[in-house]
């Protein structure tokens, strides 16, 4: 970065737009200083964690009010940064969803005998790196911050050292987040040295700004087409990879499924969630961005992509009985169904609204999934069968309700929200005209009513083959979790019948 | 199966003329005549066949005459199996000449057969609605004959024209006030004995019950047609009449019926009711209470009047007055002669051959296969429980299978299976080993860089 | 003469509707309240803590009472001609998609829509007031569950939205695999998730061709009048993929052969309260939507598909027929029969004539009634006999004699037999086919009468008569199980005597929805309507 840039950053007063992770930050650090000098406030340090991301998001979304009348972007540090609307709610959609997390991770961590001040420290890191990922118009900035978010899911996923599955999930996160950071990098680095090579058509001044990459690859003279350029293709491609390995799409999926089991369960939601939220936002920055001359190759790639992901990631979900893959493998065709929404928006200006809401429904439902799932699961949650949920309606109904309610809601059953959810995304992707992509998106449909109705039938069910054993321990549920559930399973039934939040 | 043909009749007298009112169709095919076709007769005809239990659709009255009480099956008897004929009645002028030819056949057959077959059965109730099922077959061949006659011989609206009416809505009247009498009269007797049904254990009943008898003996003579005291005697006659100016083979074995008629209710009579008895239940028997009784001696009464309604029709109004075709001269002696001769022979026969509360029944003890002929009831039973269980089922089933083999099994537990081999394939693919991931991953970095290349151009764009 | 009592009944109805006019904000809040309250009626029983059991079911019986009484009161107020569009009582409520999509709430009942209605109505109270008294294990999840699909069922009819109407489809069909999962008998599991996945199947289609017909008609409101307004007169491309989509879609929902073979164990494993109200109301949900839908916006590929149609209709009909001669299990074989019956509704349709429709509408109103008050008595059998098996069952007549009288009446009413309602659906039907292109198709149609008349019969006869078979019955019907089975009997002899309460409504509705099928029949004489 040149030093004229770095001087318009310094001179520029502009941290206030970052208040909402600047008070993240510092409460990151303040909860390490409580926990340190402070041991008979130790038992506060969820609610300490909680409060700072009340507070961010109380500011942010004051911020949101007052900028209510913002149509376009606020370039903000010389271009590395850039804040409109949608990134303001997706911040605010990483602050709510980490409380989640916080909450689940302080259920998890009452049942365990490990460090837990490092756990909320992390998280709240994490999501200030979501936060300014979401924000990010520059490839330095964006890999910065995705490094931060990646290098902390590295020590989050292997959080319990005694389990033999949470460490070797870590490994294997490790690994494969390894390649694709590198894929990641190297893709940029394709792209800066493509688009500041001074013999093709409008060579960027910053290369690596979206918006002059973006001019440069939709630029062409009688010589050269940028859009056609190998380098720059494969740069794209490059960069779409690491993108396509955080949302984890086929065929980037298969990292999945056992680094979902390993993972504490606050962890995996905080991935099914935040993670899968957060690249699908880059991925829309990116194709309608920089790379929005590329359509012609990256529409088919990820229509073909989405395709896959939806038939892949239902069908290896049929007969599995651990609900903690169930959720990694049916996190993939979410994923397909997001994508297909991504799609559609390039062509369909309301779609992006859709897949908002998508994500939000998924969120509330996902979230109160998991926050059953760390009431439920033993002090090893990783292997979670089906079976444990035996009969949960009546062993504990509020848990089994709020179960059977967020799982209606991500099996897409009316009224609940994931069913409107679905619906505006399949009318938007018919308005689109990606008829192929429906219609297997219809019938992963039609496939996960299968796994979704197994688990929701042993939760209403009583199975007389297990009536030996004794029925597992379940933690009641106590105000606090209560209360979040309640609004969970709350929003996902009232989003079901009223979408007057959301300005369609 | 009856009302199949009933109601594609209706439909299509309805495409035909618009309306199903009768009084509407009677006029429109009165202008039209031409309108009017054999297959909606026939069709029509149909429901009838149903309803009033006429060959091949017969089989369901006898079982349903076994049904619980007397009085139900007094119902049947005198008044739902009726409602074929009065359909018949109200629509004549929908059937031309080869509908009624067919009619009077079916009627005649009917008539016939249910005659012989009630010699096979021992159960009074059983013999009683056989003899119904005969006396239906009387109205349906007078029906059909009747308005052949007026067809042919009337001018078209004199009261010719309704003789098969007159005929068959006679026959109809008065059977119903015998056939109830007889019903009544079986109850009474049934009641009597302990729920016994079987004439051949009854016996001697005249000693114990004597009005139940005397009123039973009533019914039996106007069922047989004794002339001027039974009812049958004026009503037969006027199918008889009809027939023979029509179709003389139908009248001789109408004739013959009656001549059968006779000799199987005297069987019925002088087994149950003279002789001695044959069964303790038939010893211990006693006179039904009055309220059983009275109704019988009412009946009695007017099943012998009724039929001197026909000897005095100025009193009974247009119906018998003008319509019921009375033979003339020479065919009036000839008539008188032959109901004369064939009811009071059959009573007679009964007697000889049966004889006076015998315990078995001598025909199946002399000539057996002349009794297990009458008994067989021409395998019309047989054939219909064969073709059940024979074609009916065994196609149902073999649907049944088919349905479950192909759709249920093949394409719907079909395509679930393939779905779940699937499943499991892609399950293998999580082997667990980081080594394999990250093949994974190289691959789809190539499959990226294909696409990057364009080297899919070509297949995506087919 | 015969005019009298008619006429009585006609001014009893006349003071009604004039009543309906005055309070139109009346009914519309009545009509609301007939979706609201069995769904606020669940939600008090589901979070409220432990009630005493008589408080639970009195919650439950206000919840299936209000929506059958105000069912019944609509319908005696209606009156199509004082109506724009032919909808009554419309109520229209924004719920946050109306500016973009077009979409909402919006409520109302046309000529069409009405007699569904009261069917759910109805059928609604008898199973309700059922299910309360039948003493089942948990029972208040029992009818938590039961009052969801109430309300949604009320809610499938009185919707002119078309994504409401799915929606509430929806709504009242997910408590239907819960409780075939929980209380089914025997085989459950399997039995619940295929049917789950089945029906979603189908409703996936239905939904991806209802999204499609919305976005190709370009209409600005998501509503059967919206679209159909949007569409008036206008050319339309891809009329046979649309008519095909929906027909498949909405065919899995009601058994069309050969997506047939959910329903009938289905409808045997269900506890008889869901089989009620689902093979008797929500079944009807894909007819309707192909009357009020699919056939009014795509008469083309309505054209276009109706050979098939008539095959697969033929298929029900007479391949089914069989199939349910062939059962031994007396629940299997009425849900076989359930499915064949829906050959005649689709051959109706298939004649495509404002006289098939309107005799399919009929048809599927009697059938609904007829098919919930077999399956009602069906499950007393079972109680009774210890088993629903025809060959181990027999001779129950005797210890019985009140069933004995209530069953076979309802299987004659199904079969057709004059004086019940279903023999005017199934004659009108009849008179369509007659003056159908496929005259033939009636004399194979009529052939079903005939099989059902002898599964029927065999039903009756296995059962009642005989020797004593099985379990000894420890009584007759109680009077719990029996005022349920008389209303539905009561109104399907109304019906059956007074067509024109069904008829009249249906011919006004379907005149205003196929302005383009004028009535084929042309009578030479005499007066028109046979459902009269």
């Amino acid at each position: 970065m040149e030093t004229q840039s770095l001087q318009i950053i310094t001179a520029s007063n502009q941290w206030g737009a970052l208040l909402p992770e600047i008070i993240l930050g510092c409460f990151a650090v303040l909860i390490l200083f409580v926990d340190l000098l402070m041991p008979n406030l130790r038992r506060q340090i969820p609610r300490l964690s909680i409060l700072a991301q009340l507070l961010a998001a109380a500011v942010l979304y004051t911020g949101i009010c007052a900028n209510c009348e913002r149509t376009g972007s606020e370039v903000l540090f010389g271009g590395l940064l850039a804040q409109n609307n949608a990134s303001d709610w997706m911040r605010l959609f990483f602050l709510l969803g980490s409380i989640c997390v916080t909450h689940i991770g302080s259920v998890f961590l009452s049942r365990q005998s490990l460090a837990r001040v490092e756990f909320h420290h992390l998280v709240l890191v994490v999501t200030g790196a979501f936060m300014i990922l979401v924000q990010s118009q520059h490839f330095i900035l964006l890999f910065v911050s995705l490094e931060t978010v990646t290098i902390g899911f590295y020590i989050l996923v292997a959080y319990r050292r005694d389990s033999r599955a949470s460490l070797e999930a870590g490994l294997k996160y490790l690994i494969m987040g390894a390649f694709s950071s590198g894929m990641l990098l190297f893709g940029v680095a394709l792209l800066y040295g493509a688009a500041s090579n001074p013999e093709l058509p409008m060579a960027a001044r910053h290369p690596l700004n979206f918006e002059d990459l973006g001019v440069f690859i939709a630029a062409s003279n009688e010589l050269f087409n940028n859009s056609t350029n190998l380098m720059v293709l494969f740069g794209a491609v490059l960069v779409l990879t690491g993108i396509c390995f955080k949302i984890g799409v086929v065929p980037f999926q298969i990292w999945i499924p056992d680094v979902y089991q390993g993972a504490p369960t606050p962890v995996t939601s905080f991935l099914a969630v935040s993670s899968k939220a957060a690249g699908f936002f880059l991925l829309y920055l990116l194709l309608d961005g920089p790379f929005a001359a590329l359509g012609y190759m990256t529409t088919p790639l990820l229509t073909v992509v989405a395709i896959a992901t939806l038939l892949f990631g239902n069908i290896a979900a049929l007969g599995q009985r651990n609900v903690k893959r169930i959720m990694g493998m049916s996190g993939v065709a979410h994923a397909g169904i997001l994508l297909m929404g991504l799609l559609a928006s390039l062509k369909v200006d309301w779609a992006l609204l859709a897949v908002f809401f998508y994500l939000v429904t998924y969120a509330l439902a996902s979230f109160g999934v998991f926050e059953v799932m760390a009431h439920v699961a033993d002090v090893d949650d990783s292997d979670q069968d089906m079976d444990r949920y035996n009969d949960l309606l009546k062993r504990e109904p509020y848990l089994g309700g709020v179960l059977l309610v967020s799982l209606g809601s991500l099996a897409g059953i009316p009224p609940l929200a994931g069913f409107m959810a679905k619906l505006l995304i399949f009318i938007a992707a018919f308005q689109a005209g990606l008829y192929w992509i429906l219609g297997v998106a219809l019938a992963g449909v039609v496939i996960s009513i299968y796994y979704y109705f197994g688990w929701m039938r042993s939760a209403v069910m009583d199975n007389p083959f297990l009536a030996d054993q004794a029925p597992a321990s379940i933690a009641s549920p106590r105000f606090g979790a209560r209360l979040l559930m309640g609004i969970l399973a709350g929003l996902t039934i009232i989003l079901g019948f009223y979408q007057g939040f959301f300005p369609f | 199966m009856g009302d199949f043909g009933f109601l594609i009749g209706i439909i299509m007298v309805y495409w035909t003329f618009g309306t199903v009112s009768l009084g509407g169709l009677q006029e429109l095919a009165h202008h039209s005549p031409d309108s009017v076709t054999t297959a909606m007769g026939l069709l029509l005809f149909c429901g009838v066949l149903g309803k009033s239990a006429q060959m091949p659709l017969h089989v369901w009255l006898p079982d349903a005459m076994a049904g619980p009480t007397p009085i139900s099956a007094l119902i049947h008897a005198a008044t739902m199996v009726a409602a074929g004929v009065y359909f018949l009645g109200r629509t004549f002028f929908l059937f031309t000449g080869e509908a009624l030819h067919i009619i009077s056949w079916v009627g005649v057959v009917t008539a016939l057969c249910a005659a012989i077959w009630a010699f096979g059965q021992r159960d009074i109730k059983k013999i009683l609605a056989y003899s119904t099922l005969s006396q239906l077959g009387y109205m349906v061949a007078g029906f059909g004959m009747g308005s052949l006659y007026g067809l042919h011989h009337g001018d078209g609206h004199g009261a010719a024209l309704y003789y098969g009416i007159g005929a068959s809505m006679f026959h109809l009247t008065t059977h119903a006030f015998f056939k109830a009498l007889l019903f009544l009269g079986s109850g009474s007797v049934i009641h009597a004995c302990h729920h016994e049904q079987d004439i051949f254990e009854m016996g001697g009943l005249y000693k114990k019950m004597p009005l139940t008898t005397l009123t039973f003996a009533a019914g039996v003579i106007a069922i047989a047609g004794v002339p001027f005291i039974g009812a049958a005697f004026f009503s037969k006659d006027a199918i008889l009449y009809v027939a023979k100016m029509t179709n003389f083979p139908a009248f001789l074995i109408l004739t013959g019926t009656a001549l059968l008629t006779a000799l199987y209710m005297g069987r019925l009579f002088v087994i149950a009711f003279l002789g001695k008895p044959n069964s303790k239940s038939a010893e211990h028997a006693h006179e039904s209470p009055w309220t059983i009784v009275l109704p019988l001696v009412v009946l009695a009464v007017c099943s012998v009047a009724g039929g001197y309604a026909g000897l005095y029709p100025e009193r009974l109004g247009v119906l018998v007055q003008n319509w019921v075709p009375l033979a003339h001269g020479s065919d009036h002696t000839l008539m008188l002669v032959i109901s004369a001769v064939a009811s009071v022979v059959g009573l007679g026969l009964a007697g000889l051959v049966y004889g006076f509360g015998s315990k078995t029944d001598r025909v199946e003890d002399k000539a057996p296969p002349v009794y297990a002929f009458a008994k067989s009831k021409f395998y019309f039973d047989e054939i219909y429980n064969a073709y059940v269980a024979k074609v009916q089922d065994r196609l149902a089933d073999f649907v049944s299978f088919l349905d479950t083999l192909f759709i249920s099994g093949l394409l719907v537990k079909g395509t679930a299976a393939v779905a779940g081999l699937f499943g499991i394939g892609a399950r293998r693919v999580h082997t667990g080993s980081v080594a394999a991931y990250v093949w994974w991953f190289f691959f789809g970095l190539l499959l990226f860089g294909a696409f990057a290349g364009g080297f899919l151009d070509g297949i995506l764009q087919k | 003469m015969t005019q009298l009592p008619i006429a009585f009944l006609d001014g009893v109805s006349a003071c009604l509707r004039s009543a309906g006019t005055s309070m139109s904000g009346f009914h519309v809040y009545l009509m609301i309240f007939a979706i609201a309250l069995p769904l606020i009626m669940a939600l008090a029983l589901a979070v409220s803590g432990k009630l005493p059991e008589r408080m639970v079911k009195a919650c439950a019986a206000i919840g299936f009472l209000v929506p059958g009484l105000s069912s019944l009161w609509l319908g005696a107020v209606y009156l199509a001609s004082a109506t724009d569009g032919g909808y009554m009582f419309t109520v229209l409520a924004d719920l946050g998609l109306s500016s973009r999509f077009g979409i909402y709430l919006h409520l109302g009942l046309n000529g069409i829509a009405l007699p569904f209605y009261m069917l759910a109505g109805l059928v609604g109270m008898a199973a309700g007031f059922y299910a309360i008294q039948s003493g089942v294990e948990r029972l208040r999840l029992f009818l938590i569950l039961l009052l969801v699909m109430q309300g949604g069922l009320m809610g499938v009819f009185s919707s002119v939205d078309v994504l409401f109407f799915y929606f509430f489809h929806e709504f009242a069909l997910i408590p239907t695999f819960v409780m075939i999962a929980i209380w089914g008998r025997t085989g459950r599991k399997a039995v619940a998730l295929e049917v789950t996945i089945y029906l979603t199947l189908g409703a996936m289609i239905t939904l991806a061709g209802l999204i499609a017909l919305y976005v190709f008609t370009g209409a600005t409101e998501f509503s059967m009048t919206g679209m159909r307004a949007a569409l008036w007169g206008s050319g339309f491309p891809h009329q046979g993929t649309l008519f095909g989509l929906l027909l498949i879609g909405f065919g899995i929902l009601v058994s069309l052969f050969p997506f047939h073979t959910w329903a009938p164990r289905a409808y045997a494993t269900a506890p008889a309260p869901v089989a009620m109200l689902h093979a008797g109301v929500l079944k009807k949900f894909g007819l309707y939507g192909l009357i009020q839908i699919a056939y009014p916006l795509l008469p083309q590929g309505a054209m276009e598909w109706g050979p098939l149609l008539l095959w697969l209709a033929l298929g029900n009909l007479l391949v089914i027929g069989f199939v349910t001669m062939a059962q031994r299990d007396l629940k299997l074989m009425l849900g076989s029969a359930s499915v064949m019956h829906m050959g005649y509704a689709f051959l109706g349709l298939y004649a495509y004539s404002t006289v098939g429709i309107g005799a399919a509408i009929m048809m599927l109103v009697a059938h609904g009634l007829s098919v919930a008050l077999l399956f009602l008595l069906a499950d007393v059998v079972e109680k009774r006999g210890g088993t629903a098996d025809m060959s181990e069952l027999g001779g129950m007549g005797t210890r019985t004699p009140v069933l004995m009288g209530l069953f076979p009446a309802a299987m004659m009413a199904s079969v057709g037999l004059p004086g019940f309602a279903n023999f005017w659906g199934e004659l009108g039907i009849f008179v369509s086919l007659y003056a159908s292109p496929t005259p033939w198709v009636l004399y194979l149609a009529l052939l079903g009468i005939i099989i059902s008349a002898v599964y029927g019969l065999r039903a009756v006869a296995k059962v009642f008569f005989g020797e004593a078979k099985g379990e000894i019955p420890d009584g007759d019907i109680k009077a719990s199980e029996k005022w349920p089975a008389l209303l539905l009997l009561a109104a399907l002899f109304l019906i059956g005597l007074w067509p024109r309460l069904i008829s009249d409504p249906v011919n006004e509705g379907v005149l205003q929805t196929f302005p383009d099928r004028a009535p084929v029949i042309t009578a030479p004489a005499g007066e028109i309507s046979l459902t009269e």
